[in-house]
């Protein structure tokens, strides 16, 4: 037993030199070395609009341009940096004015940081002189030749710029970008040929119009914008409290519900149907800080999503990095709180002061402190749909022209404040957007019909240049849904739905997240998301080159593709999720050869605690009735007697959730089954949480197809292959949008075994192959 | 105990101490309690850091403290016993540490309890009664949620801050949760992100730890020199592709340099260490006492290879459940 004992340690000296060595290894990182100490020991009286000597040293420009006694750093030179002399106690007073020294390391930092060139990362731009304009605002349009009103505004840019007006990509590219953006999927070659052929001049009009018109393709795709936009999930379980809005955001955009009864149902939800769990936000049950109550959510989400204003740092204190106050925070959290008066909280503290609700603009009106929440309510409706608010229609024109275009009128998009590269072109949209009804489809219509979205894709750099100069869309990346519909359309493998009736194929929004759509970028809806990181990572193509998601799909894809995907056999009986209780059963086994008995894990929390079975079940034949549990049979199970929902059910064949039960009664001539399946009532405390459904099959069922599907998949099914050179060409056009060169053609059948002899269609190839063309960056990306 | 556990004791217990540790950091220590308030750390002398990595052991579900690691009167649990009586139903017993105690059954833990540092002094504000998923958030991240922001893994930190991003192995793995199954699905999920530092310091997930080789190799479906071969194809295919003026786009170099990465990872010798079935058997048998003992045993392995410098500042959460 060794005692712990106490001794100073005195190698003080020694750990500076060795930590001096360290540091020199390497370039000085300012965030994690040079920011600690500039923060700590300078900033206290080195910042702010008097800071001390006139030197603020809060940003490299102010540094460098100095306070009275000069530039404070000259990069390159330590020795003649007056940082440097200052704080080594060589010129005048030491710095800091109070407290101890510098140490010998944390000098030697500086200073090699300034031989460095004093890299310091601009976190806060300089201020400029860009005030956002609250009013609406319509200019006129720009004298000029171009037909409609966005080229109008973008030809005289380009003028400006010197910039030549490029002329718009082919046909191939427009549908492409076309069908992506508004439906979320490529076009089909047989469509892709069509447009491509058809000789009216207006087609790229009636292309944009024909797919805006199918409302459940247009919805189904930009749903998930707005379920990111609008943090709503499925499933989401917090333990306290949260609500999906699913159902009336759906129907919102199949009817093309105007975007200002959208925010009017939002933040005012009264009708029965309307989204109230917007407002509900994410809950936990306990303690929550101040700045995260519901009503604080709201504040914050409703100023980000609609005025592009950032409340978040003004909900703890007065923002650092914007104007907003935190009694402008608590002012409109008290729109959406029980108590109409709320004592502002700085930074856990309570302060003892209060407000009631104010609305973030006061000029438009006032908000009694007396006000019901219903009428505080109403009131957050007027302000967010008020006609002399030009914000609401200027942030969501912007969001769209991001969408669309790849980069906004105003970045970031979450703060309008910032100046725009073309604010009279934002004006204009933003007024002609209110004046046609805050109608979404039109505002769509309008910015993919001009020339300027038509142009061709801009080459991105690694960072955007400064200024920033608009030269056309950039090349965007697919969403994490983009890429598994088309996964699914080029394949028919579509993933099952369970619904209240029955099972549908579906589209990839409807499902909770997946490794493959995690990795592609598909956010964790807790906190509102205006743009989503999708940028390639290595994890994220390990997922694609190896994980099991996509090669799943690719393994069943490739053979039905062949047409060798044996057909999945129906179930003859499907429980449905059963938590508590028996569910009775009776169904014709006439003819069948086997009878494979399934219990599926529906969700249990402990599945291995999960006790469930087949009670009373019998067959029926000619010679009368045989017990199941007296079949001859290979599978194990055990006998017990099951309470389901505090009835007892007898005796049943029970066996661990995830076997099969499989009984041989070819021959025997039984014609139907009856008897009743059971969740025994051990499994219903919470730490096992049973859940199993149960299946009966007459043959070995499909396990990716144990429920019985119904209806037809979201898009038509692809057509079987039926030659080599008719799958490149077909994939080549779904996929890219265009016909394969010789070189490529000549490569792909190498995927075949072209170059031993004969190229043919086989299905590890073709999975191969069409590995490699989603995995292409031709196809990752809208060009 | 077998002879190999008495190897692997052995092993842990002459490995470098951190009385060494704790020796330096008292000074500071005591000079920061001496004063009035908490002093600015910057300015006071500095720990040197000397992990390489960090394994988090994340036990969820919670064993009682009073029954392990914080022991009360010992009242030996008798039918009829009154639960306001019952404090440790389990003896204490000593430690390698003077006046610490902790309970019967964590003799092995007593012994290297020198090496390790107690906190029984930690204490949450009501985070709802028995709710697992927010208090694992606030342990996993330091924030209590729901937050404003999306808030990173504490892995995903060190891997940001710490990591030279190594390309073969990742510097943030995080062993043994699976986020497709269970209640709390997706309050789990939102924990297990880099969040706002970027995707790049993102966990690399093995859900199951005798299945970490299929993560880092090609699947058997696939098999190797399939999966070799049509990375062959894919890139003369590339190289092929007409798309010319976009060659040079940064978003399409950098998915190619990626997948490039996935590959080099995927087929790296280094990834060795992810598989289980080259521990020797009696090594792997004192660690298979089930999920959670092969989930340490997958942590080990790959802190062991950062021995050859292949795996340096690597952040390791392994749960229990």
């Amino acid at each position: 037993m060794r005692a712990l004992k106490t001794r100073i340690f005195g190698q003080s000296s020694l750990l500076a030199v060795s930590l001096l060595l360290t540091n020199r290894a390497q370039a000085v990182d300012f965030a994690t070395q040079v920011h600690p100490i500039l923060a700590s020991r300078c900033a206290p009286c080195h910042s702010g609009a008097k800071p001390a000597a006139g030197l603020s040293l809060t940003s490299r420009t102010l540094a460098l341009s100095g306070g009275v006694d000069g530039p404070a750093i000259i990069p390159g030179k330590s020795d003649d940096s007056l940082l440097i002399q200052k704080v080594s106690g060589k010129k005048g007073s030491i710095m800091p004015a109070s407290g101890a020294p510098l140490t010998a390391a944390q000098i030697a930092t500086l200073r090699a940081w300034i031989d460095e060139g004093a890299v310091w990362p601009e976190t806060a731009s300089a201020p400029s002189g860009w005030v956002a304009p609250i009013a609406p605002r319509r200019p006129n349009l720009p004298e000029g030749n171009e037909a409609h009103p966005v080229d109008r505004f973008i030809a005289a840019y380009f003028a400006k710029h010197q910039i030549a007006f490029p002329s718009p990509v082919r046909d191939a590219i427009f549908a492409r970008r076309v069908y992506f953006d508004l439906w979320g999927l490529p076009p089909a070659p047989a469509q892709l040929e069509s447009f491509i052929k058809d000789p009216n001049p207006q087609k790229r009009e009636r292309l944009i119009d024909s797919l805006l018109g199918n409302s459940q393709m247009y919805a189904e795709h930009w749903i998930s914008w707005w379920n990111d936009l609008l943090r709503n999930d499925i499933g989401g379980n917090y333990q306290g409290e949260r609500k999906s809005i699913t159902s009336w955001l759906l129907r919102a955009l199949e009817q093309n519900l105007a975007y200002d009864k959208m925010i009017a149902a939002l933040v005012n939800p009264v009708k029965k149907d309307d989204p109230d769990g917007f407002l509900i936000g994410v809950n936990w049950r306990g303690d929550v800080n101040a700045s995260q109550t519901p009503y604080m959510q709201a504040a914050q989400n409703t100023a980000q999503i609609f005025l592009g204003i950032n409340l978040k740092c003004a909900s703890c204190h007065d923002s650092f990095i914007n104007r907003y106050k935190l009694r402008e925070s608590y002012g409109m959290a008290a729109l959406f709180s029980p108590d109409s008066r709320l004592e502002l909280v700085r930074c856990d503290a309570k302060t003892g002061k209060y407000t009631g609700p104010q609305l973030l603009y006061p000029d438009f009106g006032a908000v009694p402190e007396n006000a019901t929440l219903s009428e505080r309510h109403q009131a957050a409706g007027r302000f967010f749909t008020d006609s002399r608010n030009g914000r609401v229609a200027r942030t969501v024109v912007n969001r769209y022209w991001q969408k669309l275009f790849g980069r906004g009128l105003v970045e970031p998009v979450d703060d309008m404040d910032s100046e725009p590269w073309n604010a009279d072109l934002l004006d204009w949209l933003a007024s002609d957007f209110t004046a046609h009804g805050n109608d979404l489809r039109y505002l769509l219509r309008l910015l993919m019909t001009s020339k300027a979205y038509q142009l061709p894709a801009t080459v991105s750099a690694e960072r955007e240049e400064k200024p920033y100069v608009f030269r056309g869309p950039q090349v965007r990346r697919l969403s994490a849904e983009q890429f598994a519909d088309t996964v699914s359309m080029i394949t028919g493998e579509w993933r099952i739905l369970q619904t209240s009736h029955g099972a549908i194929l579906a589209r990839e929004w409807q499902f909770k997240s997946s490794p493959l759509t995690l990795a592609l970028g598909r956010p964790i809806r807790d906190q509102v998301f205006t743009t989503r990181d999708n940028r390639a990572t290595t994890f994220q193509e390990l997922e694609l080159a190896n994980g099991t998601s996509l090669e799943d799909v690719l393994r069943r894809g490739s053979l039905r593709l062949l047409g060798q995907l044996p057909p999945a056999p129906e179930n003859l009986f499907d429980s449905g999720n059963v938590r508590k209780g028996a569910v009775s059963f009776d169904i014709d086994i006439s003819g069948l050869k086997q009878l494979w008995l399934l219990q599926e894990d529906a969700g249990a929390y402990d599945p291995s605690r999960t006790v469930a079975g087949w009670a009373g079940v019998v067959l029926i034949g000619p010679k009368g009735e045989k017990k199941l549990a007296d079949l001859a049979t290979n599978s194990k199970f055990q006998r017990e007697s099951l309470v389901a929902d505090k009835q007892p059910v007898g005796e049943a064949l029970t066996a661990p959730l995830g076997s099969r039960l499989v009984f041989d009664i070819d021959g025997l001539g039984f014609t139907r089954m009856r008897g009743r399946v059971a969740l025994d009532d051990r499994s219903l405390p919470s730490d096992i949480g049973g859940a199993v459904r149960f299946f009966v099959f007459g043959a070995e069922p499909d396990p990716e197809h144990l429920a019985n599907v119904s209806g037809s998949p979201p898009v038509p099914s692809p057509p079987q292959l039926l030659s080599v050179d008719e799958a490149i060409h077909r994939l080549f056009l779904q996929l890219f949008a265009r016909e394969p060169s010789s070189e490529e053609m000549r490569i792909s059948r190498n995927y075949f075994g072209g170059a031993k002899g004969v190229p043919r269609l086989e299905p590890a190839a073709l999975e191969d192959f069409l590995w490699s063309l989603l995995l292409h960056p031709d196809f990752q990306y809208v060009y | 105990m077998n002879r190999d556990e008495q190897r692997i004791e052995q092993r842990i217990v002459s490995g470098l101490s951190r009385r060494h540790f704790l020796r330096a950091s008292t000074a500071a220590a005591l000079a920061a309690l001496a004063g009035p308030e908490p002093r600015l750390y910057a300015g006071t002398k500095k720990i040197e850091p000397r992990a390489d990595s960090l394994i988090l052991l994340w036990m969820a579900g919670g064993m009682a403290q009073t029954e392990t690691f914080d022991p009360k009167t010992y009242t030996p649990f008798q039918p009829g016993l009154e639960s306001k009586r019952v404090l440790s139903t389990f003896p204490s017993i000593d430690t390698a540490v003077d006046n610490i105690k902790i309970s019967q059954g964590l003799e092995r833990i007593a012994k290297v309890m020198d090496r390790a540092t107690l906190i029984r002094s930690h204490r949450v504000g009501d985070l709802g009664f028995i709710l697992h998923s927010r208090h694992q958030y606030h342990w996993h991240t330091g924030y209590a949620p729901p937050q404003s922001v999306a808030v990173p893994h504490m892995g995903a930190f060190i891997s940001r801050t710490l990591g030279p991003r190594n390309p073969d192995i990742p510097a943030f793995i995080d062993i043994g949760q699976n986020l497709e199954i269970g209640a709390e699905t997706d309050s789990v999920k939102a924990f297990h992100t880099a969040g706002f530092l970027g995707s790049e310091h993102s966990p690399f997930l093995i859900s199951d730890p005798n299945d970490a080789v299929s993560r880092t190799r090609p699947s058997e479906h696939v098999g190797r020199s399939r999966f070799t071969n049509r990375y062959e194809q894919f890139k003369r295919l590339v190289a092929a592709s007409p798309v010319g003026e976009y060659g040079s786009d940064f978003q399409r170099e950098s998915l190619l340099r990626s997948l490039e990465n996935a590959h080099r990872l995927l087929n790296s010798p280094a990834a060795k260490a992810f598989d289980l079935r080259l521990e020797p058997k009696a090594s792997y048998d004192v660690y298979n006492t089930g999920r959670f003992g092969l989930r340490c045993l997958l942590a080990r392995r790959l802190v062991e290879a950062s021995g050859i410098g292949i795996l340096t500042k690597t952040a390791i959460s392994v749960p229990s459940a």
